[in-house]
């Protein structure tokens, strides 16, 4: 799911990490209260692969308290890091409705039980 | 018209009693419905299986009224349920007035429940 249209022309402030090849950018159990989208680089989770523009976990992100997929750095990446609620700031500068639409829908897709891994 | 169409002109809630039915499959999705208090089990009644279940600030019915669907599965209050009712135009006329970038995010988290 490609999220930098939603940060915009914001995205030159926002905080970027560096992670090493092989590096962990997700762990299972870990607090959604950062997202992660790829500016440069690959990242691998076990059923699908991220490239840049991608926000990592979209779904677990915007519907669930803890990340439930791991993802590593496929080869050096570079990803902006912000906390959830900049990210909610963000998207409700654009239009108020858009972070909480995106976060109920992500939890009607917890509750179909779909898998975004092939479709996303 | 019926209780749920005048609800969502109304802007009121619609109040079900425990086991009434909400909408069933093959109905027009043509409302979007928010539950404010109690339950609602979404059920395949021809199979008989409870699915999931929505309560209280859950949404239903986006994904089906932004792709102008009829209802695959049917929905059953659990206890008493409120539910806010919202017409599908409105629903749509209000996310087309969205920017385009929230806008295409939005539709491809709909996409994702189709």
């Amino acid at each position: 799911m490609k999220a930098l249209d939603i940060i915009g022309e914001f995205q030159q402030a926002w905080p970027q990490q560096h992670f090493a090849a092989g590096a962990r950018i997700i762990a299972p159990d870990q607090p959604t209260d950062r997202a992660y989208i790829i500016i440069d680089g690959h990242a691998q989770a076990p059923r699908r692969t991220y490239g840049p523009g991608d926000l990592l976990n979209v779904i677990e992100f915007l519907a669930l308290d803890s990340y439930l997929t791991p993802v590593k750095a496929k080869q050096k990446l570079s990803a902006y890091v912000m906390s959830r609620e900049q990210m909610q700031d963000l998207c409700m500068h654009r239009d108020q409705l858009t972070w909480p639409l995106s976060c109920m829908l992500a939890i009607d897709i917890t509750k179909r039980g779909i898998s975004p891994w092939g479709h996303a | 018209m019926n209780i749920i169409h005048q609800a969502s002109l109304s802007g009121d809630c619609c109040r079900l009693i425990d086991g009434e039915i909400l909408f069933k499959a093959g109905q027009k999705a043509d409302h979007i419905f928010l539950v404010e208090r109690g339950s609602l089990l979404i059920v395949d009644l021809l199979e008989d299986t409870p699915l999931r279940r929505y309560s209280q600030n859950e949404l239903i019915g986006i994904p089906e009224v932004l792709a102008d669907e009829c209802w695959s599965v049917s929905a059953i209050a659990r206890g008493i349920t409120d539910i806010r009712v919202f017409p599908a135009e409105r629903v749509r006329a209000r996310i087309d007035e969205m920017d385009p970038r929230p806008r295409a995010f939005i539709s491809e988290l709909a996409k994702l429940c189709a």
